[in-house]
């Protein structure tokens, strides 16, 4: 789902299908989803963000405009995703929306405290859904400005 | 058997005769003195103490009774004198076996030469009277000294040596016997060695005072009064309050106390070594290795009494067995041939450190048991937070799938479904929803139980004010009446009391929804003592059965069937869970379709009176 010159708007790490499927939908609606790359775990993610194993020919400095990531994830879970991103000096400036179930206090806080720049309780009320799809999608591709990539 | 007083001058012969008699007297005092101890105590140890002294006593007073009755009378006194005097010596070592028991092959050879020399001594007397051949005499006067002596003297030097390491009473106590004993000793032997010079008033003098001289030994060896007593425990006082002080407060669990105890009981009572035994299993050892005190402990048995046991082995040892009342546990003291003498006093002594040691342990099992029920306690927390993580993030997934889908389908589809397919849709997605509400209900709810309580001083009124607002919504298109009356300020969480009046004005609202004039008011009213003003909501809605008030704050529990008011029933049972947490009590009023009135009082609402009076 790539654009032609390799670039990538969102990369959506995200192992349930349905929940995949549902937010495409919604992005699809305001032509948002064209350069969506989808992973399904926390390891893939690191090794698409770092450039290593399965996209070992990637350019590190080609930073997808925002990472939607959720927290629970085989391999390697969200939280420690997020904080390998945040830690390393040439994705620090990637924006990461952390888009999850868990309502839990502690991992908002844990979120925060690694870094992210945004922290979404995934609703069960669709109508809910779709409306954070799309100001989410809206804002951080449409409005947000982040730095030239380092 | 004191030398006969022979005419030297006038004034000798009477010093003699005066301290003889004095020192008659003193025997018999003393003797007196132990009897009542005996007959006080009842102990076995110290009827025998009784029967050394007295026996000495009796010997002494038949010597004064012979003088006055002349020749005729020593003839027949002397066979009992023989009896006697052997029977002093028997006694004091079998006090001695009652409170460090012998070997039982030492007792027996003890017994038997006692015995034989006895026989021997009577049977001369009996045969020859006054005149046995002299190598006879000779033989009969070695028996007896030989076995008297050892009597008397294993028992004197066993004082002495184990009066080391004792508590102050104890050994001042012990030597002065020891010494006492050991002088009886010295002027019988003195006696037979100076037979020649028996005629000397000098002689007869010095045997006399020294067996005066003996006599405060004995009797502060024997019947220590209490002011004596008291002045030499003066110095161990102070040690035993810092043993207990030390095990009963600063022992952490049953290793540290059971090392402390026995290290201190050891020390207090002046043995060896020792052990402290659980009942199950060896605690702490001190001085002996733990095979050797399982040992120990199969030689002394079971059973509930503190005793004395000896263990025989080269050198012999003995166990002293002190039970901790009230549990199975016990200290064993294991004492070396030089084991110290358990006196009536020592005894009390030891009785009350077990007791205090005791009460150690029971601290320490209840300290234990406190520590390992929070440790469970924590891991059950953890365990239902883990459940509550996982019904948050599990459970709604599926749910946001059905809804999610079922809403492209209605939206995106509707044109190509049949009507009653969309009805269905619009079901599946309805529950959907519901079941949503129900899972974050539940997740509110369980999230109570650990979320800590942040007490402060409340604004009653806003609270109230901010809970209409978020209920807004609920209100819309609706004429309904909202009294709020007199609300004082209260100690509570801002948060939680906000999710109550959240919860019984949401409640109100909706069970007053099919009221024309629908009413609700808010207010408080004077509770009982100590409790702070009963703060209430009532409503003049659908109301309640009050037979079935007691479901009201269960979980799940619903009074009204679902087509007639929506909910999930977790509303009041979380408003139960925050009036509870906050240690206040709640309760309702109602009549079917006259309205329910729900109160409650918080814990806090005391310390708000006394506020306001400042």
């Amino acid at each position: 789902m790539a654009s032609t010159d390799g670039r990538v708007d969102i990369l959506m790490v995200e192992d349930n299908p349905n929940d995949e499927e549902l937010t495409l939908h919604e992005l699809r609606k305001y032509h948002l989803a064209n350069t969506i790359q989808v992973v399904r775990d926390g390891q893939e993610a690191l090794e698409y963000i770092f450039c290593t194993g399965r996209y070992a020919d990637r350019d590190v400095n080609e930073h997808p405009n925002v990472i939607l990531l959720d927290i629970k994830l085989p391999f390697v879970d969200g939280l420690e995703v997020l904080r390998r991103i945040k830690q390393d000096p040439r994705t620090r400036t990637i924006p990461v929306v952390m888009l999850t179930s868990s309502r839990e206090e502690r991992d908002l806080i844990e979120s925060y405290r690694l870094g992210v720049n945004s922290y979404i309780v995934k609703p069960v009320d669709f109508d809910q859904f779709k409306e954070s799809a799309k100001t989410l999608g809206m804002y951080w591709l449409l409005f947000n400005r982040p730095p030239k990539a380092a | 058997m004191l030398p006969r007083p022979v005419l030297w001058g006038v004034t000798s012969a009477s010093v003699v005769g005066i301290l003889q008699v004095a020192s008659t007297v003193a025997f018999v005092a003393i003797a007196g003195l132990t009897i009542r101890d005996w007959l006080v105590t009842k102990a076995l140890s110290q009827m025998y103490l009784a029967l050394a002294v007295g026996s000495l006593a009796a010997v002494s007073l038949l010597g004064q009774v012979g003088k006055l009755l002349g020749p005729g009378f020593t003839a027949v006194s002397a066979y009992f004198t023989i009896v006697i005097f052997l029977a002093s010596g028997l006694a004091l070592l079998l006090f001695r076996d009652s409170v460090i028991p012998l070997i039982p092959r030492t007792r027996r050879l003890v017994l038997g030469g006692v015995a034989l020399t006895a026989l021997f001594l009577i049977g001369l007397q009996v045969v020859y009277g006054r005149n046995a051949p002299k190598p006879l005499q000779f033989a009969a006067l070695v028996a007896f000294i030989v076995v008297w002596s050892g009597c008397v003297g294993e028992p004197s030097i066993r004082l002495w040596l184990s009066a080391r390491g004792r508590s102050a009473v104890q050994r001042a106590r012990m030597r002065a016997l020891s010494l006492g004993y050991l002088g009886i000793v010295a002027i019988l032997l003195a006696a037979v060695f100076t037979a020649s010079l028996a005629k000397e008033p000098a002689v007869q003098i010095g045997l006399a005072l020294a067996s005066i001289a003996i006599v405060p030994l004995l009797y502060a060896g024997f019947a220590a009064p209490v002011w004596l007593r008291r002045a030499w425990r003066q110095g161990e006082e102070s040690k035993f309050q810092q043993a207990t002080h030390d095990i009963v407060m600063f022992s952490t669990d049953h290793a540290v106390l059971a090392r402390r105890a026995l290290e201190w009981a050891v020390r207090l009572t002046g043995t060896d070594s020792g052990f402290f035994d659980s009942g199950t299993s060896i605690l702490a050892a001190q001085g002996v290795t733990l095979d050797d005190a399982e040992h120990i402990k199969s030689l002394v048995g079971p059973g509930a009494a503190n005793r004395t046991v000896p263990l025989g082995g080269k050198p012999p040892r003995t166990a002293i067995v002190v039970r901790l009342p009230g549990s199975e546990a016990s200290i064993v003291l294991v004492g070396g041939p030089f084991t110290p003498v358990f006196g009536s006093d020592e005894q009390v002594w030891i009785q009350q450190y077990a007791s205090l040691v005791a009460t150690g342990l029971e601290r320490v099992r209840l300290v234990e048991q406190v520590t390992a029920r929070t440790r469970e306690l924590e891991s059950a927390n953890r365990e239902l937070e883990a459940f509550s993580y996982t019904i948050s993030h599990d459970l709604r997934a599926p749910l946001r799938a059905i809804n999610g889908f079922t809403s492209i389908l209605l939206e995106e589809y509707a044109a190509n479904l049949p009507d009653d397919a969309r009805g269905y849709l619009q079901r599946v997605k309805d529950n959907g929803t519901h079941m949503g509400n129900l899972v974050d209900d539940l997740l509110a709810f369980s999230r109570l139980g650990r979320q800590a309580v942040r007490t402060q001083t409340v604004k009653t009124r806003d609270v109230v004010d901010h809970a209409l607002d978020q209920l807004a919504s609920e209100t819309e298109g609706r004429t309904i009446e909202i009294v709020i009356g007199e609300l004082p300020e209260c100690n509570g969480d801002p948060l939680l009391l906000e999710q109550v009046f959240t919860n019984l004005l949401s409640n109100a609202i909706k069970y007053s929804g099919k009221r024309e004039n629908a009413r609700i008011e808010v207010g408080t009213q004077p509770g009982r003592a100590g409790e702070g003003p009963v703060f209430f909501v009532r409503d003049n809605g659908a109301g309640f059965d009050m037979q079935y008030a007691d479901k009201l704050f269960g979980v799940f529990q619903r009074l009204h069937r679902s087509q007639d008011y929506e909910g999930t029933g977790v509303g009041l049972a979380i408003v139960h869970r925050i009036i509870e947490r906050h240690g206040g009590r709640i309760w309702a009023e109602a009549r079917v379709d006259q309205g329910a009135t729900f109160y409650f009082t918080l814990k806090g609402a005391q310390e708000w009176q006394v506020q306001t009076a400042a």
